[in-house]
């Protein structure tokens, strides 16, 4: 084979080798296994046919409590989320002195460690000496209004998921800024002189001008949010550890947890493949909702 | 006329207010890092430490691991990077570049795969590193991230309006392929190498689930699995702890590089909008 050869096939093998490795058959395997009672320590594995998945959807109250979880996390991440960035953003826009500065605060989070993150934020929630709570009481207090309440952002079952939530808010927000603010910046300048010659208020250009002309950057922040969001892991795994009392505990969380604490890969298998399917059925919603949006 | 600059002296406001929000973890971090461990206890909190005291960074950088897991998590990342960058650079431009046998079913597949979600990999991955002997060892971390679907496709989206006559001049000269990737093709492929690089590195660095899994022993951890199990057990086991200090040693490095990249970090990543 000469050089040349060796230099084009490299790269299909390369790709084709790797992509089978470590996705192709992993993917199939993950589904093969899914109809086991299978680990890898253990000595009678075998197979169940549709159990696993009768068991997650009929029988399992916890999988039902990490898809409503998950959804609960990705409504809040996404629609806040999306509605707090696009404000931010334009009025990053807007802002003449200092704009770098509050850009800085803004995309901090974003680099950010999530572990390291999410360690800090879990003191700031603390309900008795964490700062929140602390603060909150303080500011109530010097204003003269009824005192805050202890609130038990980490340690109620009622208060975990909006605590994951908020503390998701945070975290993607930079990053959702960081696209609408580049897409924000690419309007061109004179549409928005035209408007205002033409007596256009600034809320209407908003309206009118900014959110037509970014649509494919927000239908990008809220398709990618809406993934990303259904796969989140890390805030719950740190903050409440999926607590109090399974209150908030994610279908990632509920995947590892269940092969690699309770050895059960068959049923952590059949969980992922759903969660899988999920976010297959979602993205593909949305796709054919962008489509129909960009069709008028 | 005045109800508007009102109204916009409002919104600027509030924007100054958000960021004071967003802004206030990181200086509550980098100022709690500094106090003792008996210091967090005192009730009702300050912002300032009494007393700057650095005993408890030295300590957990020295006796608890965290230099080590630094240096994993400095070299797993980078290793990552640089090989996803040179394949995904490499095998978009041999498949725009050329035709060979399944190279549009074999882009499809690549495409594909960016479909799958990454935690939905990890048991199976674990399998593998399994059957192969990998656990707590560098290539189960580095092995499975080497290749990224998005990042070819990044690629090859670039490559579309790439100049062609530069690569037909350079044959006729009779410079061999590979060089001409390496010294025509690759240099221009500067700008998106650079962002698909930025958000390897992040997504790595964060990366908490699959090193959680492959690597548990203290001397193979990275920086989120071992900060993460360290205040885990460190609730657990109710030691004098400052989670502050742990966690700024494992946010410094990307804080810092923000800092001084900031203009390239934000580019490079608005530019791929970050998967």
């Amino acid at each position: 084979m000469t050089s040349k050869n060796a230099f084009i096939y490299g790269a299909p093998i390369l790709a084709g080798a790797f992509f089978l490795i470590w996705y192709v058959l992993p993917i199939g395997w993950v589904l093969w296994v899914s109809f086991w009672d299978y680990s890898p320590i253990s000595p009678n594995n075998a197979p169940v046919g549709l159990e696993n998945y009768r068991e997650a959807l009929f029988q399992d109250h916890v999988f039902w409590a990490a898809v409503k979880n998950t959804a609960y996390f990705t409504f809040g991440n996404v629609v806040l989320g999306t509605i707090m960035a696009l404000l931010i953003a334009n009025g990053l826009s807007r802002l003449g002195t200092l704009r770098r500065l509050a850009q800085t605060a803004y995309f901090m989070p974003t680099l950010f460690s999530i572990v390291a993150a999410a360690v800090v934020w879990e003191e700031i929630f603390q309900p008795r000496f964490g700062i929140l709570n602390n603060g909150l009481y303080y500011l109530t207090d010097s204003l003269g209004l009824p005192p805050f309440p202890e609130i038990g952002w980490t340690t109620t079952t009622d208060w975990s998921m909006p605590t994951v939530i908020l503390f998701g808010l945070w975290k993607f927000l930079g990053i959702r800024i960081i696209i609408l603010l580049a897409a924000i910046e690419a309007v061109p300048r004179d549409l928005y002189e035209a408007a205002s010659i033409d007596g256009v208020t600034k809320r209407q250009q908003f309206f009118h001008v900014t959110i037509p002309l970014i649509k494919p950057a927000l239908w990008f922040v809220v398709i990618a949010g809406i993934i990303n969001s259904f796969q989140v892991f890390e805030p719950m795994y740190v903050i409440t550890d999926g607590g109090p009392l399974r209150s908030s505990v994610s279908m990632v969380m509920l995947v590892a947890e269940t092969a690699f604490e309770r050895q059960r890969f068959g049923y952590s298998a059949a969980i992922s493949i759903l969660l899988f399917g999920m976010i297959l059925a979602l993205t593909a919603v949305l796709f054919w909702l962008r489509g129909r949006s960009e069709e008028r | 006329m005045d109800h508007v600059t009102n109204q916009s002296r409002l919104a600027t406001g509030l924007i100054w207010m958000g960021a004071a929000i967003m802004f206030f973890p990181v200086v509550w971090m980098l100022l709690s890092a500094f106090k003792s461990p008996q210091e967090l206890l005192d009730y009702p909190p300050r912002l300032l430490p009494d007393r700057w005291s650095t005993e408890f960074l030295v300590y957990i950088w020295t006796e608890r691991n965290f230099g080590r897991m630094m240096l994993n998590s400095v070299f797993v990342s980078s290793t990552v990077t640089l090989l996803t960058v040179f394949s995904s650079a490499y095998i978009a431009y041999v498949f725009r570049e050329f035709q060979f046998r399944f190279r549009i079913p074999l882009l499809y597949l690549v495409i594909a795969t960016t479909m799958i979600p990454l935690p939905v990999l990890v048991l199976p991955h674990f399998q593998i590193v399994l059957w192969l002997g990998w656990l707590n060892t560098y290539q189960a971390l580095i092995m499975p991230y080497a290749l990224w679907g998005f990042g070819v496709f990044l690629m090859y989206q670039f490559l579309a309006g790439f100049p062609h006559d530069l690569i037909e001049a350079a044959r006729l000269d009779g410079v061999s392929e590979r060089q001409i990737f390496q010294h025509i093709v690759l240099p221009l492929m500067k700008s998106p190498c650079v962002a698909l690089g930025i958000i390897t590195f992040l997504h790595q660095w964060e990366s908490l689930l699959w090193p959680l899994v492959a690597a548990n022993s203290p001397e193979m951890q990275m920086l989120p699995a071992g900060l993460a199990t360290f205040s885990g057990d460190a609730v657990e086991s109710a030691d004098l702890f400052n989670p502050y200090s742990a966690a700024l040693i494992a946010a410094f490095p990307l804080l810092i590089a923000f800092l001084i990249f900031q203009r390239m970090i934000v580019k490079g990543i608005a530019m791929t909008g970050m998967k």
